[in-house]
């Protein structure tokens, strides 16, 4: 048995880079940023580093506070509701956002982003291709 | 005065319309500016052509600005630097509301793995 799909969104990723770099819109009130975040698929949810809320003018400790656990040890880090858009796909999402500097790392995880799309991974290529999931 | 690559290929495609084409581009534009600046915004946040150019600048030469932020628009370094906040006002100054700002990620001394 063999099984296909169609994906209207084919993106080609930086090779060297490391990781899996996507471009995403966030917009918080009227503010909004273009950054490039990582795709991970190891991740609950999407985190941004300190810097990117401080672009975006978040009130960074009003959020909801969650502490997560990763490779580089815990990092504490704040949810905010954002708009995301990405490959012209948007939607309202709470995002998180380090609490400090130390977290050097745009995330993309599973809640809130890559649950929004369909996703076929060519890395020999270094080709991501989307379907994005209303 | 200095025009972009991409405004310098938009240009030289205009040069190639004929009068028709160019009056039905000329009736667009108009529309664009009559609708106010939502239009130029969603135009500016579906540039994922310029992403991928973007980002294809990062392979080749990001790492020689290990742990800074860059700006890029395209191919195009605009800023780069320790500060956020900086890179941002720089790349805006230059005339490019949303650049792409990418955070180049120290060079590891072992390869990486999520545990």
């Amino acid at each position: 048995m063999s099984y296909s799909f169609d994906f209207p969104i084919k993106h080609l990723y930086p090779d060297r880079d490391t990781g899996i770099s996507v471009a995403v819109f966030l917009t918080y009130g009227d503010k909004t940023e273009k950054v490039s975040a990582k795709l991970d698929t190891g991740a609950d949810f999407c985190v941004f580093t300190h810097d990117v809320a401080l672009q975006l003018g978040i009130p960074l400790d009003t959020g909801l506070k969650k502490t997560f656990d990763t490779s580089g040890g815990l990092v504490d880090a704040y949810g905010h509701e954002v708009s995301i858009k990405s490959f012209g796909h948007e939607h309202a999402a709470i995002v998180f956002f380090a609490a400090t500097p130390g977290h050097r790392r745009n995330l993309l995880g599973r809640q809130r982003w890559i649950r929004n799309f369909g996703i076929a991974l060519f890395d020999y290529d270094s080709a991501l291709y989307l379907q994005p999931i209303n | 005065m200095t025009v972009s690559a991409n405004v310098s290929s938009i240009l030289q495609q205009i040069a190639a319309l004929n009068a028709d084409e160019l009056a039905e581009l000329r009736a667009q534009l108009e529309n664009q500016a009559a609708n106010g600046s939502k239009v130029a915004l969603q135009s500016q946040l579906q540039s994922d052509l310029q992403d991928e150019a973007a980002f294809k600048w990062i392979n080749e030469h990001g790492n020689e600005y290990p742990g800074q932020w860059l700006a890029l628009d395209g191919d195009r370094l605009l800023a780069h630097g320790s500060d956020l906040a900086e890179v941002t006002a720089a790349a805006r100054a230059a005339g490019v509301r949303f650049p792409l700002l990418h955070l180049v990620e120290p060079t590891r001394e072992h390869p990486y793995i999520r545990s």
